[in-house]
């Protein structure tokens, strides 16, 4: 017969002071876990959902970025007239030859982070990234000196606003629109036509890369043989997905690598520290566990109890844990992003999954830490038990 | 020191729970050395900067380049000792996970700069007599297995190489450093090589950042200032500042992430310091009729308490001694796994020195209420206690 749950639930009532320290030491464990994973994540998140599988980009053969790339105006017009390009309605074909750069600019916090402005096409380009949209304002005029801003860049930045002007190499580029992006990493980038940026970051003739919509995705293997292999491109061609996945690479790593190795070590001092408060939870109840088995509860059935008591002591940090860590959800923040040497601004993102792997976690915690202390609750002697004070 | 034995046995009079409460802070113990590491690591450019150097680049941003004909203007401006320039060269060896900095310099000029890479005399002529010449450090070589003589194919991204995909580089010379946060993990390459190959492309006479030598780093902001207006109505203008604000630039640039890692050390501090203050009160709460017997012995309620006090601290103690250690060695095995994102990351005695500090703040305070338990603890109610 199994020991009732409520004696449990009351003892661990009775040391509330140790059953709550306990618990706060598995909590903090968990809410760091979960903050790590949830950074990683909304890391992952701005980076990958950037790219669409709809679409090809083209960057100069060796280069993984675009900020290392280049591109010869002649090239890209030749790739610009492939069949492999779908059309929009009025027949262009939708592509774009972009310049990608950065400029320096003061974050909120004083520091001066790298910002990526992109020079693209306006008439087209939001034609072919259909995850971009313009939230405020309007879209930029060629020869105008005009640009739009990612939403969360000008958040993040000083003087990016509706209105505000940008000095790009002494020319004021005024800010006419901002455009969103559900948080990926065009909302980083601040966007101007390509010939205009060119002329100001003096890069003229030449653009960092091409992108555009396939008629159909599958084509592009073909064309990728086709183009890599033919020495007077000296290109390479990858999905837009696969080229953010890409750029997601050191970072997640990095977050990755370390999250794991603390989350670990912390986990180890948590387990420890339960299991000293369940040692000392058996030790104080010496007598109590004798008097159950002496009223005929078996071994199987303290081990069970005080297994389970630990498992409640967990489950109370795990779920404290989560809590804890809650109100980060969304906040934006923002690193630099080795792969594209700028500024990306990503929110912290919670989902149940990372909330539900926090609580196992908790419990495994519970469980591995309870387990000796319960064993050795099992195996109190009756007789000297019983005569303990 | 005669109650030394007597702190000992009682500290470890239940050995579960000492074994148990030592491991657990010496856990916390490598986790704070570890993130105060990767921190010291963050800024690490920034500490092995030299004041006496300054840092002239593209006001626009790092990506522009900056003309080579600045490089006589600036040498002739008053306070200027030495200039040279060097390039980011970008480029991969393999493949991107081989990160590794590869930086185009003008080499006489820039090692006299730079005496922190200590270069053999011999090696050093050898690397200038050969255009196609590198010289790697010390824990590159020992990584990638690079010896001198051997050809180091690099995969050109902002520099197209000038035939195939790839630059070839011999190692000609091998760096080491004694100036701690300097980076043994770097390729040195030729400017010279790598403008030859632009010029043929038409981007000849380009630098990417200009280093000064000044005469006196005092003057550091008057020169900068001085520089900068040389070339405000040139086409490309300068934004100059010390080399250690420059590094700086980097560190800010990570934002937040310095700042989580730290919030993420005092929640390792809070929880440790939990289980320890647990531990200690348990441990003096067993205690309290055996205190009253010491007191009728004639034994004083301050001495007692301090007994308590230094029970825990040798706990704390013994923890931090082992977590030091551990912390040593998984910094040694880390190392490698992220020298591409933190070349510098290696454990030094600062990390150390502040978790011995908390080690004994931890202590302390886990100690200071049963101590004071035990001090204030009247006779006759704890012998009248049961348990």
């Amino acid at each position: 017969m199994a020991i009732p749950f409520s004696y449990n639930l009351r003892n661990l009532v009775v040391r509330r002071t140790s059953t709550m320290a306990a618990a706060l030491g598995i909590g903090l464990v968990v809410a760091v876990f979960v903050l790590v994973l949830a950074l990683a994540k909304g890391f992952a998140f701005a980076v990958q959902s950037t790219g669409l599988e709809t679409n090809a980009i083209v960057l100069r053969k060796g280069s993984n970025a675009e900020i290392t790339s280049g591109i010869e105006r002649e090239i890209a017009e030749s790739i610009a007239v492939r069949p492999e390009i779908a059309k929009d309605e009025s027949g262009a074909a939708m592509v774009v030859a972009e310049v990608v750069t950065l400029v320096v600019l003061p974050r909120n916090d004083g520091a001066d982070v790298n910002v990526t402005v992109r020079g693209t096409a306006g008439d087209r380009v939001l034609g072919i990234r259909t995850n971009v949209r313009l939230a405020a304002g309007r879209m930029f005029k060629p020869g105008l000196r005009e640009i739009v801003v990612g939403r969360s860049i000008s958040d993040r930045i000083r003087n990016l606003g509706l209105g505000d002007a940008v000095v790009f190499s002494r020319q004021d580029w005024k800010i006419v629109g901002i455009i969103e992006s559900g948080g990926t990493g065009f909302e980083s980038e601040i966007w101007g036509d390509a010939a205009g940026v060119q002329d100001a970051f003096r890069r003229t003739g030449v653009f960092s890369s091409m992108t555009f919509r396939l008629t159909d995705p599958t084509r592009l293997a073909a064309l990728r043989t086709e183009l890599e292999s033919d020495p007077k491109y000296q290109v390479t061609l990858k999905t837009e997905a696969q080229y953010y996945a890409d750029q997601a690479g050191s970072l997640s790593a990095l977050i990755g690598i370390l999250g794991t190795l603390i989350t670990v070590i912390m986990a180890v001092g948590a387990v420890f520290g339960a299991m000293n408060t369940m040692y000392a939870a058996v030790g104080a109840r010496a007598r109590e566990v004798a008097t159950l088995r002496a009223l005929g509860f078996r071994r199987r059935a303290v081990l069970g109890s005080f297994l389970l008591e630990s498992t409640v002591l967990s489950a109370i940090g795990g779920a404290f844990g989560c809590l804890l860590s809650l109100p980060i959800d969304g906040i934006t923040t923002g690193t630099m992003n080795w792969d594209t040497f700028s500024e990306l601004s990503f929110a912290f993102r919670i989902t149940p999954q990372i909330l539900g792997t926090g609580f196992v976690f908790a419990i495994a915690m519970g469980v591995v830490g309870g387990f000796l202390p319960a064993v050795r609750a099992a195996r109190v002697p009756i007789t000297q038990g019983l005569r303990q004070i | 020191m005669k109650f030394l034995r007597f702190i000992w046995r009682n500290a470890t009079r239940n050995k579960r729970r000492a074994i148990l409460t030592v491991i657990s802070i010496s856990v916390a113990i490598v986790t704070i050395c570890i993130l105060q590491t990767i921190v010291v690591a963050f800024s690490s450019g920034a500490r092995a900067s030299d004041a006496s150097r300054l840092v002239v680049r593209n006001k626009v941003s790092l990506m522009l380049p900056l003309p080579l004909a600045y490089q006589q203007r600036i040498e002739s401006m008053a306070g200027v000792k030495a200039v040279t320039w060097w390039d980011w060269f970008g480029g991969n060896y393999q493949d991107k996970k081989n990160f590794f900095a590869k930086i185009a310099v003008e080499a006489e000029s820039y090692f006299r700069m730079y005496p922190e890479f200590e270069i053999p005399k011999d090696q050093m002529s050898a690397f200038l007599a050969d255009r196609r010449g590198c010289v790697i450090g010390q824990k590159l070589s020992e990584k990638f297995g690079f010896k001198l003589g051997d050809t180091v194919p690099i995969i050109g991204d902002i520099y197209p190489a000038p035939s195939g995909d790839t630059w070839e580089f011999v190692v000609k010379a091998i760096y080491t450093t004694t100036k701690i946060g300097v980076d043994e993990n770097r390729m040195f390459l030729h400017w010279k090589y790598l403008d030859e190959r632009m010029t043929e492309l038409s981007r000849g006479g380009l630098i990417g950042v200009y280093t000064i030598q000044i005469d006196d780093p005092s003057k550091a902001a008057a020169v900068a200032k001085a520089v900068d207006a040389e070339f405000e109505n040139s086409p490309e203008q300068t934004l100059t500042e010390t080399e250690e604000s420059f590094q700086m630039d980097f560190v800010k640039m990570w934002g937040n992430i310095a700042f989580l890692v730290r919030v993420i050390g005092a929640a390792v501090v809070f929880a440790l310091l939990l289980v320890a203050a647990n531990t200690m009160a348990m441990a003096a709460r067993e205690r309290t009729a055996e205190i009253a017997i010491l007191k009728t012995l004639g034994f004083r309620g301050a001495l007692l308490g301090s007994l308590v006090l230094a029970e825990s601290l040798m706990l704390t103690i013994v923890g931090w001694a082992i977590g030091a250690g551990l912390a040593w060695v998984v910094c040694l095995g880390v190392s490698g796994m992220i020298s591409r994102f933190l070349p510098t990351f290696a454990l030094t005695l600062a990390p150390i020195a502040l978790s011995l500090v908390i080690a004994v703040v931890i202590g302390a305070v886990s100690g200071v209420f049963p101590a004071l338990h035990a001090a204030r603890t009247r006779i006759v109610d704890a012998m009248r206690k049961v348990a």
